[in-house]
């Protein structure tokens, strides 16, 4: 079983998917190491710079771990193992 | 309903032909022009009326028993919910003020239905008052950059029609009838899906 990282919103069109399963090869993989594949595998740029950025003031994305924000967990070095879903979306916030 | 725009008219229009019997409309601003191609209560001749108005008069149209008040206020802090509002709908369009609104249906005990829109996407969670899983919590670690959301009307439309109908499950039903507590529903209508996410509270 593989980690599935579901895609939401307007990234689906940037990443062209719904959906990615990548493998933590039997141990676990941070949370940041997996949006960076992510973003290298589907070419998302603010994905691939994610390492770089200040989260203190935040990202464009809301990222969940198995339905908990990943701030309440250990950000992006949460560690992830195979069966656990990961969900990322830019939050549709117009009204 | 906090916000007359895209979805806050389609929320409106839903719950006045439904036979809603109170409805208390909060919104700080002016119809514009722009605003016709996807805000429903609206027409041409409409343009520079406070929207709070511009909404009554149509909805009274529609249906000249309901009981409206209307408040032409921006949600910010320091101001209360209405003591009599049970249920609200978040039809706001910036992140800092949808805090504001969950945080003052938190002190007042009244059920939150936010809803969100971006281009052909969209999302509706709902709040109780008691939840731990506030807005806040969900959105944790975004960034506020000011943006322009693109919104088109039919998107606008799906995603007011959702929250009314969440509406009317609490009106019906009360709290055991709500279908998105501790959950996110995600709304894709490039391909007409639709995903629920399960949201766990924090601890």
């Amino acid at each position: 079983m593989a980690i599935k990282v579901k895609i939401f919103g307007t990234l689906r069109l940037k990443s062209g998917v719904k959906e990615v399963e990548l493998s933590a090869g039997g141990s676990t993989k941070r949370l940041g190491q997996i949006l960076q594949e992510l973003g290298q595998q589907r070419g998302l740029e603010d994905l691939k710079r994610l390492g770089s950025l200040n989260l203190s003031q935040g990202i464009p994305f809301i990222i969940m771990v198995d339905g908990k924000n990943y701030m309440q967990l250990r950000g992006l070095d949460t560690l992830i193992q195979d069966g656990q879903v990961v969900a990322i979306f830019p939050p549709s916030a117009g009204g | 309903m906090a916000g007359l725009g895209g979805l806050g008219t389609a929320v409106c229009a839903s719950l006045v032909r439904a036979g809603v019997g109170h409805l208390i409309l909060i919104d700080f601003d002016h119809v514009e022009q722009s605003n016709l191609n996807r805000q429903i209560l609206y027409c041409a001749k409409d343009v520079g009326l406070a929207k709070v108005d511009a909404a009554a008069k149509r909805l009274f149209e529609i249906r000249p028993t309901v009981k409206l008040t209307l408040v032409k206020k921006r949600i910010e802090k320091g101001i209360h919910i209405h003591p009599k509002a049970e249920i609200v709908a978040d039809c706001l369009d910036d992140l800092p003020s949808r805090f504001v609104l969950d945080e003052m249906c938190r002190k007042a005990q009244a059920v939150l239905v936010h809803g969100g829109t971006e281009g052909l996407f969209g999302q509706v969670t709902t709040i109780l008052p008691d939840s731990s899983v506030r807005l806040s919590n969900i959105y944790k670690g975004i960034s506020f950059e000011p943006k322009i959301h693109a919104a088109i009307c039919s998107s606008c439309m799906v995603v007011g029609a959702i929250q009314a109908l969440e509406i009317m499950n609490f009106i019906l039903k009360g709290r055991e009838g709500l279908a998105f507590s501790n959950k996110l529903l995600s709304i894709d209508l490039y391909d007409f899906s639709m995903e629920t996410l399960r949201l766990i509270p924090p601890v």
